[in-house]
């Protein structure tokens, strides 16, 4: 299947999106913030009928299609056949499509009040987080409209390369630091960042209570545990994280007779190894009494040798997506290959979301492109290979 | 030895070529541009220092342009995790804070110390020394070819 894709032109440097409103930073210093919802709506309203349900599925509410409901429905391969042909459709309907003025669904624009250039931002816990050279700043989301007020907090002062949250804290990729917590929980009283890791880390993920750092050189896998606290009968149970161990990407991915590993990334249930020629990955199952469980679950050849580098690579719930040199190479759940070429501005996918597990937002010098996969609703997600098992971000998300 | 210059009679300033980042050293980057080069790197930056206030003694950053287009200065340490990987900022610093200034190539991806600050990265941007993706890469500590 092809992917769907729309475009707002424009020049961006990082794009979030999150219940119902897309924000853009501008390159020149201001952030956009873009009713997402009835941007959508517009554009449902403008498709034929046949085609409205995928274009609610694709851009609006794709979880919608990923609910226990439908999935007698989808073993009849009728309607899969059918929903299959409506995204062909409305993929063929909305060739480059894209928005030279979306202003009438403008919420705020306004000037950036974050540093800037940041290296990420992360939408967690009703708060937009901005992290940088300068450290990491927040801002509660407020009011009706949920646009960014200028009132923002400053959570730390050192240098932040990648963060990531869940279990009510966010993990910070620090460079040479290693990787930091920093509790969101306002029950503890002064919030000072943990060290939980002293390996370099440029980037960082959860896996449930664990979480992958990776860098240019080793990676590392901190496999946490969750252990209840034994509290009284009305209490409401709380569960601490207790580490378990510490695995460098070596240990995790043993065969010495493989080509070298490039680069090796995870999150939530899936812990990758990329090299020249193929991708391994592992399955990883937390276990609450023990530390989590990795399964092999082989590897995939890659269509070419990588002739370029990789700069850094996510999961989605699709599948993988690595960043090269030149371009975003794909590895769809389907197992199908995507090259998206030219070297992006930035991109990001929402496996936190509820309904924007399915879009991959890729910002090139004058436009970001909004890529929206549809295939994963008809895979098996306990044999997936590519992406992040479904069940299992349903799981994490409520942590 | 480290060979000292006056770059500016008028601010004072001095620059010292430092010996280990041109010696091999194991830990150290190394500049792959001349001194002279080097120095003009950093005379570049003098007014934005001295009379636009950018950075600071801990750190001014500068680029090596030829004709009018960024080009590498340096290579990474060969005992870091990717030996001689090319780099193209500079990290000036006066240290005592007496006008005394060195510099070497900054390893970007290797120490987030060497990441410029953001106005740094703005000026070049605007000048249109670096992309949009670039300022990106930079800041995010990632690989960045020219």
């Amino acid at each position: 299947m092809q992917v769907i894709k729309l475009s707002l032109h424009g020049r961006y440097y990082d794009s979030q999106i999150y219940s119902g409103n897309l924000y853009l930073w501008t390159i020149d210093g201001r952030i956009i913030t873009l009713s997402w919802e009835r941007l959508i709506n517009n554009l449902i309203d403008s498709v034929p009928e046949n085609l409205k349900f995928a274009a609610h599925c694709a851009f609006k509410d794709n979880q919608f299609l990923y609910g226990q409901e439908w999935q007698l429905l989808f073993r009849d391969s009728a309607f899969q056949g059918l929903l299959l042909t409506r995204f062909d459709e409305l993929n063929k309907f909305l060739k480059d499509f894209s928005f030279n003025d979306f202003s009438a669904f403008v919420i705020n624009e306004q000037d950036n009040p974050f540093q800037f250039p940041h290296s990420d931002t992360l939408i967690y816990y009703d708060r937009l987080f901005v992290a940088g050279k300068e450290g990491i700043a927040v801002r509660r989301r407020y009011g009706t409209q949920y646009a960014i007020n200028d009132n923002i907090e400053k959570l730390w002062d050192s240098p932040v390369l990648s963060m990531a949250g869940s279990h009510l804290a966010l993990a910070l990729a620090t460079g040479q630091d290693g990787v930091y917590e920093y509790s969101l929980d306002s029950q503890i009283e002064k919030n000072e960042p943990r060290n939980l890791l002293d390996k370099f880390s440029n980037y960082v993920r959860w896996l449930y209570p664990s979480f992958f750092s990776s860098s240019y050189g080793t990676g590392y896998f901190a496999d946490f545990r969750l252990r209840q606290l034994s509290v009284s009968y009305n209490e409401k149970r709380q569960n601490i994280r207790e580490l378990e161990s510490i695995l460098s990407s070596n240990e995790l991915f043993t065969n010495t007779s493989d080509t070298r590993s490039l680069y090796t990334w995870g999150s939530y249930d899936k812990i990758c190894s990329l090299t020249k020629e193929h991708i391994k990955v592992l399955k990883y199952t937390p276990r609450r009494k023990m530390g989590g469980e990795r399964k092999d679950i082989g590897k995939l050849e890659l269509p070419n040798q990588l002739g370029s580098e990789i700069i850094s690579a996510d999961n989605a719930l699709f599948g993988f997506v690595i960043e090269l040199d030149d371009g975003l190479f794909i590895i769809d759940s389907q197992l199908n290959f995507h090259w998206f070429g030219g070297e992006p501005v930035n991109w990001r996918v929402f496996p936190n979301t509820k309904n924007y597990t399915n879009q991959l937002h890729v910002i090139y010098s004058d436009q970001v492109n909004i890529f929206s996969f549809n295939d994963d609703y008809f895979v098996n997600q306990t044999d997936k290979f590519a992406g992040i098992d479904y069940r299992h971000q349903q799981y994490q998300n409520r942590l | 030895m480290n060979a000292e210059y006056v770059i500016d009679d008028d601010f004072g300033v001095i620059y010292i070529h430092k010996a280990d980042h041109r010696n091999r050293a194991p830990q150290k980057s190394q500049w792959t541009i001349s001194e002279q080069q080097e120095r003009d790197c950093f005379g570049n930056i003098l007014g934005l220092i001295y009379m636009d206030g950018f950075g600071s003694p801990n750190g001014c950053w500068g680029l090596h342009i030829v004709a009018g287009r960024l080009a590498y200065l340096g290579e990474s340490a060969s005992d870091s995790s990717e030996p001689f990987r090319a780099l193209f900022i500079a990290k000036f610093v006066d240290s005592n804070e007496n006008d005394r200034w060195h510099g070497y190539p900054a390893d970007h991806v290797s120490n987030t110390q060497d990441i410029p600050t953001s106005d740094w990265l703005m000026y070049w941007f605007e000048a249109g020394y670096i992309s949009q993706s670039q300022l990106r890469k930079i800041s995010r500590g990632q690989k960045c070819k020219l």
